[in-house]
């Protein structure tokens, strides 16, 4: 069952139009599949061969990928895409019956690494297997250790629009010699994530996390639709938990009032949080407004199941006892966004060796995790910076930083915490 | 704020977008128009909850509980929602065409139709309306009436219904009442009443168009079993788009011969005080003889009495110096 709350204080002074909203769906138990149950789940493994994989790294790969293959339920299929400067269909699409297992692990076993790195050409190859499933939930896992060729940038943006919708797509770096906003930049095209693998011996524990989590999925193809009144403007649409993913310009127009932002894959017992933020016409004093309409829309075969509802008002009152309160979540999810930006911005500011405005930055970022009771980052924040004073945000840069752990609070900085009851 | 239309920044001053031209002059619909009070979208854009989904203001319900009409010292009317009802189905319009011509409107809308409360409002609004137009084209009262009385039907007829419901489409009684010259000209369909009210000369001007009447002047009845079976209420001709008949009014005219009351009113006050003189005794008996504090009193009365129903009451008060030998 998809379950749709919203959480927002729909109170607003005179003159106000911003009306901000936490919708929070969740899926729960069994049956969340919708009319006709699409149970064909592919899975596609593309691992990047490239030179700099060799050694440990393409050693460590290649028992994952084994790992994973075996632990493949017998209903779903797979493929098994190597890339360098080229694209490998190592394992063309297959079901992940035994002896179709066993032949796979033992052209995966024959892998070795040399040559540049052209992701466009893996994604490109990928696609075409996904394309032979097209009712399937399709996912892929994309690890690689380095930098994509400079000249593969335009191949890239056109494989990625071409594959938008088709596939989603989880991203790992193996290592520190690959670029976090390259990977992002992939993930968030294909609704997946992406995470560091600092070390070799850890990749086939992550792998198999991310198969669970696919395998997981039971309704593909589920998107967002919001409706908004005449003369109102969506100013953001971002999912905020369990990580930020900000899908504003990913807005479909379906009609004059409505537009769709794709979701991806859902599998039970999960929960996302998503935050609207609409500018709608003011009314006037005592008047009330229905200021969104936000629907999950799944798509079965080219039709269409509506599976949730939830409104999102606004009511224009004089009480300012009333319009001053600010929704808790709304309150949490708007501090946790700063938390990513304060730690982003800070980053930056490290790197580029700016450390005065590196220090306001993070100390910012420590005393959000800290009121917000996000551990994991606060946790992360502390390999970057001396915290002296977390709930005052006072820090210390450190002088010398792992770039493994610099990384990770790179990557991981939109991991949101839930809200404390 | 900004325009409806295209978003762009306009003053509250503004009377058209600078940007794309549209007015910003609200729209000002007609009662019970039903079209979204804000940006006038048609009603089929209202979803259940009353918010239009065009420009996604909800409706407000504009609460009849209560409604107090005086246009005139002498003129006075009044609706109320009773004390067991939880909503006012009546309506009421009052009206003074210079220099002394009356109007007085109203309906009761039938519980057992769709939207009894837009039927009635909608048939006294059309009503009054197509009476003043006739009256002030030279119309005689009675014609005049009868123009009323269609306007009101089709206006009834038009009231968005659930074609699939089994229940009867919107449907109201009418009384209406013409006054010009010391003559009142009156015209109705059900039960909404008029009387005459004077001291010993008060009476009944209409007869109900009720199966209780039926009953007792086809004798089958007696008055006390008529009034005790279950269809004492049921009413025989109606105002809706399934009346039984041609619904033309029924119509009387009574010179007024002395000071008095004219006084329509609903079965929410007449069940309470079916009998002239008792309404004579009553209005005797409000503290100002004005027609606001009668009209007012008699509402008082009928909710004293447990207000089983909506109850309106439109009163006019005639002097002797209005009685023109």
């Amino acid at each position: 069952m998809f379950n749709a709350e919203v959480f927002q204080n729909p109170y607003l002074p005179q003159g106000a139009t911003e009306v901000n909203a936490i919708m929070t769906i969740t899926t729960s138990g069994e049956g969340v599949t919708i009319a006709a149950p699409t149970n064909l789940r592919l899975f596609g493994i593309i691992c990047d061969t490239s030179g700099s994989m060799g050694g440990a790294k393409i050693l460590a790969a290649k028992d994952a990928i084994v790992k994973i293959i075996e632990l493949l339920p017998p209903d779903a299929a797979f493929f098994v895409v190597t890339g360098s400067s080229r694209a490998k269909l190592l394992v063309p699409l297959v079901n992940a019956v035994p002896e179709n297992k066993l032949r796979a692990i033992s052209q995966v076993k024959e892998i070795s690494a040399n040559g540049g790195t052209l992701m466009s050409a893996w994604l490109h190859t990928a696609l075409s297997e996904f394309n032979k499933m097209p009712q399937a939930i399709c996912q892929a896992l994309l690890l690689t250790d380095g930098q994509n060729d400079l000249n593969d940038e335009q191949d890239l943006t056109r494989v990625l629009d071409a594959s938008e919708g088709k596939f989603q797509c989880d991203c790992r770096g193996v290592g520190t010699d690959w670029r976090v906003s390259e990977l992002q930049k992939i993930a968030a095209r294909l609704l997946g994530t992406t995470d560091i693998i600092p070390s070799p011996d850890r990749i086939a524990e992550d792998f198999q996390e991310i198969l669970t989590k696919a395998m997981g999925k039971t309704v593909s193809d589920v998107s967002l639709r919001l409706w908004t009144p005449m003369g109102a403007k969506v100013l953001f649409c971002k999912q905020v938990s369990p990580e930020i993913v900000d899908v504003t310009s990913r807005a479909k127009v379906v009609s004059e009032r409505i537009v769709e932002y794709p979701t991806g894959a859902w599998g039970s017992n999960e929960s996302r949080d998503y935050h609207f933020c609409i500018q709608i016409n003011a009314g006037n004093i005592g008047d009330e407004m229905l200021a969104g309409r936000s629907s999950l829309i799944a798509q079965t075969n080219g039709q269409e199941t509506k599976i949730t509802e939830a409104k999102i008002l606004a009511t224009w009152t004089e009480d300012e006892a009333r319009t001053a309160k600010i929704d808790r979540r709304v309150a949490h999810y708007t501090g946790q966004a700063e938390l990513a930006q304060s730690i982003q911005e800070g980053l930056e500011a490290r790197a580029q060796g700016n450390i005065d405005v590196a220090t306001v930055k993070l100390g910012k970022a420590v005393k959000l995790a800290h009121d917000s009771g996000n551990e994991a980052t606060a946790k992360l924040l502390r390999s970057v910076v001396d915290v002296e004073d977390a709930a005052a945000g006072t820090v210390r840069i450190k002088r010398t930083v792992a770039k493994e752990d610099e990384m990770m609070l790179e990557t991981r900085s939109t991991k949101t915490a839930r809200i404390q009851k | 704020m900004n325009c409806y239309q295209c978003g762009e920044v306009v003053t509250a001053s503004d009377r058209f977008c600078e940007e794309c031209g549209s007015s910003l002059v609200t729209p000002n619909p007609p009662a019970n128009d039903n079209s979204c009070q804000k940006c006038g979208a048609p009603p089929s854009k209202i979803d259940a909850q009353r918010y239009c989904i065009e420009c996604g203001f909800r409706q407000v319900a504009i609460s009849n509980d209560r409604v107090e009409l005086q246009p005139a010292p002498n003129l006075a009317g009044a609706s109320d929602r009773g004390r067991r009802h939880h909503q006012n189905e009546d309506a009421i319009a009052l009206k003074i065409i210079e220099p002394d011509t009356y109007i007085i409107v109203l309906g009761d809308g039938v519980s057992s139709s769709q939207h009894p409360e837009l039927a009635s409002q909608a048939a006294v609004t059309a009503c009054i309306e197509a009476i003043e137009i006739a009256i002030q084209q030279g119309s005689e009262p009675a014609t005049a009436i009868c123009q009323g009385v269609d306007a009101a039907l089709i206006a009834v007829a038009k009231i968005p219904i659930d074609p699939t419901s089994d229940i009867d489409p919107s449907s109201t009684t009418i009384v209406t009442a013409i006054v010009r010259d010391n003559i009142a000209t009156i015209g109705w369909l059900g039960d909404s009443r008029a009387y005459w009210i004077a001291p010993d000369k008060s009476l009944q001007l209409t007869q109900d168009d009720s199966w209780m009447r039926d009953a007792i002047e086809s004798g089958t009845f007696t008055p006390a079993e008529a009034a005790a079976s279950p269809y004492a209420h049921a009413i025989v001709r109606w105002l809706g788009a399934d009346t039984a008949d041609d619904g033309k009014p029924n119509l009387t005219t009574f010179p007024i011969p002395s000071a008095g009351y004219l006084l329509l009113c609903t079965d929410g006050l007449w069940n309470y005080a079916p009998d002239p003189n008792f309404l004579h005794y009553l209005i005797q008996q409000a503290p100002h003889s004005d027609s606001r504090s009668i009209a007012r009193h008699l509402t008082e009365y009928a909710n004293q009495q447990g207000g089983q129903d909506n109850i309106t009451v439109g009163i006019l008060v005639i002097s002797d110096r209005e009685i023109v030998a």
